[in-house]
């Protein structure tokens, strides 16, 4: 992973952008407790990652940003960030392979990238906390069921409904993430083209 | 003469090797989740006063952040929580039955998660941010350390931009009508704001000759004990490995 200085530049300012959201927004969502704020946080914190990608179209861009804005969460103020900084450097690593199988990174590759990296938020308890919490896989089940059916309003019997919910859900905040990466990756490039500053390798 | 006791001078100023490192520092704070995660349920008692006692003698401040109320509260309720829900009620305490099989389950997770708090504190506190950015280069993230130090100058300018771009924005009534609109203008403007303080900074650097394929690794902080610890956290993990 060999990066210009200017690769590196730009990939610490879109780094430093999820880092802040993450410092910023992620600590006020964690205090109000709001319901699905890993999945809100996880597309806000792609879509600047993606963004990223189309500005630094090389291999190893993405995971490079989700590394930056991990050390910047480990070093922030907050409360538990253990769990954060798994989820943001998971979070790069699945966009990252996603994005590796296209050459360019094209719209539906964000798109994909996004869906699947969202959809990581509802995986990663399953891992994460049998691992570092001891606690087993069928509490962290039941747990998703319960806040599914809270959310849907549905029986907790009907989990097959559930989970489809749960996934389309993310999947679609997910893709909306790319979706928005990818239209505002247009804006600023037409922006910048605009103000006679070259955007950098697009 | 003259020479001679400036060198002495000079000697007798030399700064001390630390006793901790950064290698130190992160085979304590490795081996100390490797202990955790890979106890037992039975033994994660003793796991977990071991590794306190570690991050307590090292680290003494990191009890503070296990200490904040909310924390206490989130741990308490996690307890109450697995004993009121888990496993059937077979004891009373008061006039409400639990189940000790769940009390047992909340108290274990609760250890777990407070020794991974004090661990991750600790590590925090001691490391600075340019050695994580080295030890992350030398697993071949060439030019993080770079990178790092950009983001970290970069914060408190990215917020007095986003402070600016959202202020002329809100005064011209951007947000009155057309929210969506408004919201796509200001993250353009102001990504496009720091893609622009990103030039300035690529040309800055690359006037001062950097180049990340000339540019050596960010050193790491070497103490007397690294090596003792690395080896020692090695035993310790190996033993418990033996023992479970």
């Amino acid at each position: 992973m060999k990066f210009t200085t200017r690769q590196l530049v730009t990939l610490a300012i879109f780094g430093t952008l999820w880092g802040v959201v993450e410092i910023s927004l992620g600590s006020l969502l964690h205090a109000i407790n709001l319901p699905m704020s890993g999945m809100f946080l996880a597309a806000v914190g792609l879509a600047i990652a993606l963004l990223g990608r189309l500005f630094v179209p090389r291999r190893g861009a993405t995971l490079f940003i989700g590394v930056i804005a991990m050390t910047l969460k480990l070093f922030s103020i907050g409360s538990v960030v253990i769990g954060p900084m798994i989820g943001i450097l998971s979070e790069a690593l699945v966009a990252e392979l996603v994005l590796s199988l296209f050459k360019r990174p094209t719209r539906l590759a964000l798109l994909l990238a996004g869906s699947l990296g969202v959809l990581w938020t509802l995986v990663q308890p399953f891992v994460t906390n049998p691992l570092l919490f001891g606690r087993s896989i069928f509490l962290v089940w039941l747990d998703i069921l319960d806040r599914g059916a809270q959310l849907f309003s549905l029986d907790p019997n009907a989990w097959i409904w559930i989970v489809v919910g749960l996934a389309a859900l993310h999947l679609l905040v997910g893709a909306g993430a790319g979706w928005l990466a990818w239209n505002t990756g247009r804006l600023l490039r037409v922006r910048m083209v605009a103000s006679g500053t070259v955007p950098l390798e697009t | 003469m003259i020479r001679e006791r400036v060198f002495q001078n000079f000697r007798v100023r030399e700064k001390r090797e630390p006793l901790i490192g950064t290698l130190g520092h992160l085979s304590i704070f490795a081996c100390s989740l490797g202990i955790i995660i890979f106890s037992p349920g039975e033994r994660i008692a003793i796991s977990s006063a071991l590794c306190l006692l570690v991050t307590l003698w090292l680290h003494p401040a990191s009890i503070r952040r296990v200490l904040r109320m909310r924390l206490l509260l989130l741990l308490g309720s996690l307890i109450l929580v697995n004993g009121l829900w888990v496993g059937a009620a077979d004891i009373q305490i008061g006039e409400i039955p639990f189940s000790s099989l769940g009390l047992q389950s909340g108290v274990q997770m609760a250890l777990r998660a407070v020794v991974i708090l004090m661990a991750v504190e600790g590590f925090s506190s001691s490391v600075d941010i340019s050695e994580i950015a080295g030890l992350l280069e030398r697993l071949g993230l060439s030019g993080l350390g770079f990178s790092i130090g950009i983001a970290v100058n970069l914060l408190s300018s990215l917020r007095e931009t986003s402070a600016n771009v959202w202020r002329s924005l809100y005064m011209r009534g951007g947000f009155r009508q057309q929210r969506w609109r408004a919201m796509q203008l200001f993250m353009v403007t102001f990504m496009a704001n720091a893609l622009r303080r990103g030039e300035e900074i690529t040309l800055a650097a690359e006037a001062r000759a950097y180049a990340p394929e000339r540019t050596r690794a960010l050193p790491l902080k070497k103490g007397c004990l690294d090596g003792w610890i690395l080896a020692g956290g090695f035993i310790v993990l190996f033993a418990f490995f033996l023992i479970l």
